[in-house]
């Protein structure tokens, strides 16, 4: 099935199993990265590298549930900071604590092109409109 | 318009991200539900999912496509379903001047299609979004999808294609501006060996959502120009990067890709030509650095997203070493609509040195936010205040405007005085802004320039990669003293400071990410100079 | 091999063509500072130390990766260079925990040499004095983080002439460390080789061998 490989060496593919795994997990222990580095034959410390640069991989277990509030320019200006502070104190976390409570962590998150509706909350992978506070 | 030919009445329910935020889920929920239980007489009217309808404020946005008229809806809750059906089922075209209290109430939430915010716009790129069902092949062949493809393998050899797209003009739509038939030239006429085309997808400038509406309404059209894209440069195999930010367009890319392949549109070697291409999905893992062409490809080869010195250009060694064209979304996503009209009628739209169409994503403070697409050269005001409808309960000749922020963190703020000022690249620079990828945030009175050029500068030393000194460093210190200046205790020396380090770090940065890390405050200080200047701290005469 | 001219400040030298530029500097007798450039390693162009201007280029590029060709007339020495460099150094100064006094590596440091040929007599960005580990979990050698500089001289001279990859850059931005494995303490890598070339390379006194430490500063793992 596969065409002829166009290149001398297929480009690796180090951050689709990265994604693979921490849907699995939810997370990316430190036990789930040596064994992809043993999978894929890569130094370990080339991949804990490519995990910590991106900001999407957690290398600690998330909470159960997670709020973001997006920090776009939009959304700024539409009041990101004042709802995300009224999210802080309503949940009791401090923002961008991947602790929070246990239960509950509240973070920023990058735009996420739904400006049309700043500001937005995204509430466990959910984004939402939020009223501005 | 040909939907009404196949389906004589049909609801067209915005299902893009947006629309989704804004409650489209619940409303076809409601419709689904209505339409499985009947009740009306009438033909049943259909519930297609369509991508993006523009007007994003007023989401969730409903189409009603009734025998070739069209009414378009906003906020719409489940409550008003029955009313709207029955108007559907029971009475074409009898949407207005009715004394049931619940149609007033739903005519309340109808939009005005003559406004200039749908009337000013010009849609290539964006043509058939909205309108196709981005999950049904079929609904996009008979949209016209792939033709131009097959019509060019068939009729066209590929520098024919590479001519045809010079002649058009056509820039690239991420941001530089380089000019698109070049670079392919530059691409098909390395020595011989294997050429690798990649779809950049990666739009992280916050405010801009252009390549997301794409994704997400009608993604064979960028699967289309992709291919037409290999075909001119001679590759086989392409890689589109898209954020992992965006799940709903990664969703939406990889079916149409299945479909695709299965149907043989793509990946099959054409009869007369041989030519065969293969897309394959790349998803990224949330770095705005990778947004750069050097640092996208090492995050396609799945390392860090690190940027490297150019030249070589990717052009010229990319991928694995091949000569890799690497292109926007919206700037493949032009090329089927260029092509049928050829790169003479292209041309002809807009400005002579900067042609065709663009889509602006508006937002920040202005009355109808959502996505344009209207030709280059456009002044500022008429999108923003004409179309936008300014800031909402603004007054005055600027409609409340005081700036507007384009090109995200790598561009500037422009001050309402400048917004007749035509919209194109070196437009924009010369006023030391830039057009970026075509996010424009509109600023009202209440926003502190100072505030958003710190903002900007923090994001962008979050997103640094941290390999060169300048950017990785310049970028802290710039924040830092931008937030001392807010807390009003910077001095006149700081700000010199702010300055000195704004242009090292704009000139000694390795990538474009730290090259264009200050422009947000360079521009604001050209433009809003006082606004800093009164935050400083009084001079101290007993210390000089 | 064919050899081109350039000229190098108003000098004229021949060098083979393609060459990085620096081999032409070198020629004219110019000496710039670099960090981050090794010759024995594949270069990165991080440091951005060794910029010049370049005649008809639209911005300066680095000497370590810009390859020579006929005709180029280049500067090293235009008051912009020369402000651009100074303060590139101060933000490296700056950036981490630069106390020269209590230093190893203290007269022989390129870091400091750096800031002795760029004339800096004073930080003039403020100090972030941040907290950073020390890894004396090696029985040969000594990492200190507070006077990293990134530069990636080690990561490079691991994984391209010893083959060992212990070292990688970990996080980003400002927030970059280097890192050995995944993230452990160095003396726990089962890859290391203690083949010190990493120390060997290092510019600052970030790598150091605990043999040149004085006595009793360090505690033994």
């Amino acid at each position: 099935m596969a065409p002829e490989t166009p290149f001398p060496q297929p480009p690796g593919r180090l951050i689709e199993v990265l994604h693979q795994r921490q849907q699995q997990h939810g997370h990316l222990s430190r036990t789930t990265l040596a064994m992809v580095a043993q999978e894929l034959r890569l130094p370990p410390a080339h991949v804990y590298g490519v995990a910590s640069f991106y900001h999407l991989f957690r290398l600690t277990p998330p909470t159960p549930h997670r709020c973001g509030i997006c920090f776009g320019t939009a959304c700024l200006l539409r009041g990101a900071a004042a709802l995300a502070a009224a999210q802080a104190q309503r949940l009791g976390v401090r923002l961008d604590d991947p602790a929070g409570d246990g239960l509950w962590s509240l973070e920023t998150v990058s735009c996420l092109g739904a400006c049309g509706l700043a500001p937005v909350l995204v509430m466990d992978g959910v984004p939402r409109r939020a009223e501005a506070p | 318009m040909r939907d009404g030919e196949t389906a004589p009445v049909q609801l067209r329910l915005c299902d893009a991200s947006g629309c989704r935020a804004a409650g489209a889920g619940a409303l076809a929920a409601a419709l689904g539900a209505a339409l499985e239980g009947g009740g009306g007489q009438g033909p049943r009217p259909r519930l297609k999912p369509v991508g993006c309808l523009r007007l994003c404020s007023h989401g969730p946005l409903l189409a009603l496509d009734h025998g070739g008229a069209s009414a378009l809806y906003g906020g719409l809750t489940a409550e008003q379903v029955p009313t709207l059906l029955a108007i559907a089922c029971n009475h074409p075209g009898g949407h207005d001047g009715d004394r049931d209290p619940r149609r007033r109430a739903l005519e309340a939430h109808r939009l005005d299609s003559h406004h200039p915010f749908f009337a000013l716009q010009h849609p290539l790129v964006l043509e058939t979004c909205g309108l196709v069902d981005p999950t049904d092949l079929d609904d996009a062949l008979a949209h016209g999808a792939y033709r131009q493809l097959q019509r060019l393998l068939a009729t066209a050899t590929p520098a024919q294609v590479r001519a045809e797209v010079r002649r058009s003009g056509l820039r690239g739509r991420g941001g530089a501006g380089y000019p698109t038939g070049l670079k392919w030239d530059t691409v098909a006429l390395q020595p011989p060996a294997p050429r690798l085309v990649v779809a950049n997808g990666d739009e992280g400038d916050p405010g801009a959502f252009m390549d997301r509406s794409v994704l997400e309404g009608d993604p064979h059209r960028l699967l289309e120009g992709l291919a037409i894209a290999a075909y001119a440069v001679g590759a086989r195999h392409g890689y589109i990067y898209v954020r992992a930010e965006y799940p709903l367009a990664i969703e939406r890319l990889l079916r149409a890709v299945v479909q695709a392949m299965e149907r043989g549109l793509l990946g099959q070697a054409d009869p007369a030509t041989g030519f065969a291409f293969v897309p394959e999905l790349r998803v990224g893992a949330g770095a705005y650095v990778c947004g750069e062409e050097t640092a996208l490809l090492a995050s396609i080869a799945g390392g860090r997203g690190i940027p490297r010195q150019r030249p070589p250009f990717p052009a010229q060694a990319g991928l694995a070493g091949c000569p890799t064209l690497i292109n926007n979304i919206e700037t493949l996503a032009a090329l089927p609509a260029l092509l049928r009209m050829g790169g003479e009628a292209y041309a002809a739209i807009g400005p002579a040195a900067c042609p065709g169409t663009k889509v602006f994503s508006v937002s920040g403070s202005v009355v109808r936010t959502g996505l344009v697409e209207v030709p280059m050269g456009i002044s500022l005001r008429t999108v923003v205040q004409t179309m936008a409808g300014g800031v909402p309960g603004g007054i005055g000749a600027d409609g409340g405007i005081k700036a507007v922020q384009t090109g995200g963190p790598s561009g500037g703020c422009l001050p309402a005085a400048l917004l007749d000022t035509p919209i194109d690249y070196e437009g924009l620079r010369a006023l030391g802004s830039s057009l970026g990828s075509g996010g424009l945030v509109v600023l009202d009175h209440s926003c502190a320039m100072p505030e958003l050029a710190r903002h900007f500068m923090a994001f962008c030393a979050g997103e640094s990669c941290g390999k060169c000194i300048p950017c990785r460093a310049g970028t802290v210190q710039l924040a830092d003293l931008l937030e001392r200046l807010m807390q009003r205790r910077a001095t006149a020396a700081d700000l010199d400071l702010i300055e000195q380090l704004a242009a090292v770090v704009q000139r000694t940065s390795l990538c474009g990410l730290g090259q264009t890390a200050p422009n947000p405050l360079v521009s604001t200080l050209r433009h809003f100079r006082h606004e800093y200047s009164e935050r400083l701290l009084p001079d101290e005469p007993w210390l000089s | 091999m064919a050899v081109v001219t350039l000229q190098v400040n108003d000098t004229t030298v021949a060098v083979p063509a393609g060459v990085p530029l620096l081999q032409a500097l070198a020629a004219a007798g110019v000496a710039l500072p670099t960090l981050c450039h090794h010759p024995r390693l594949s270069p990165v162009a991080a440091c951005r130390l060794c910029l010049v201007e370049l005649e008809g280029a639209s911005r300066p590029l680095p000497a370590c990766v810009t390859a020579a060709a006929e005709g180029q007339r280049l500067r090293t020495d235009t008051p912009a260079l020369q402000a651009g460099r100074r303060l590139i150094v101060e933000l490296l100064f700056a950036e981490g925990n630069h106390p020269c006094a209590v230093c190893v590596a203290n007269g022989d440091c390129e870091l400091q040499d750096a800031a002795r040929h760029v004339g800096m007599d004073l930080v003039s960005v403020p100090y972030r004095h941040p907290s950073r580990q020390v890894d004396a979990s090696h029985p040969l050698f000594l990492l200190d983080h507070h006077r990293c500089i990134l530069c990636s001289r080690c990561v490079r001279v691991c994984d391209e002439i010893e083959g060992a990859h212990v070292w990688a850059m970990a996080n980003r931005g400002s927030a970059t460390r280097l890192i050995a494995g995944l993230d452990q303490p160095w003396g726990t890598v089962d890859s290391c080789t203690s083949c010190g070339k990493c120390v060997a390379v290092c510019p600052t006194g970030a790598l150091v061998a605990r043999e040149d430490v004085p006595l009793g500063r360090w505690p033994t793992p």
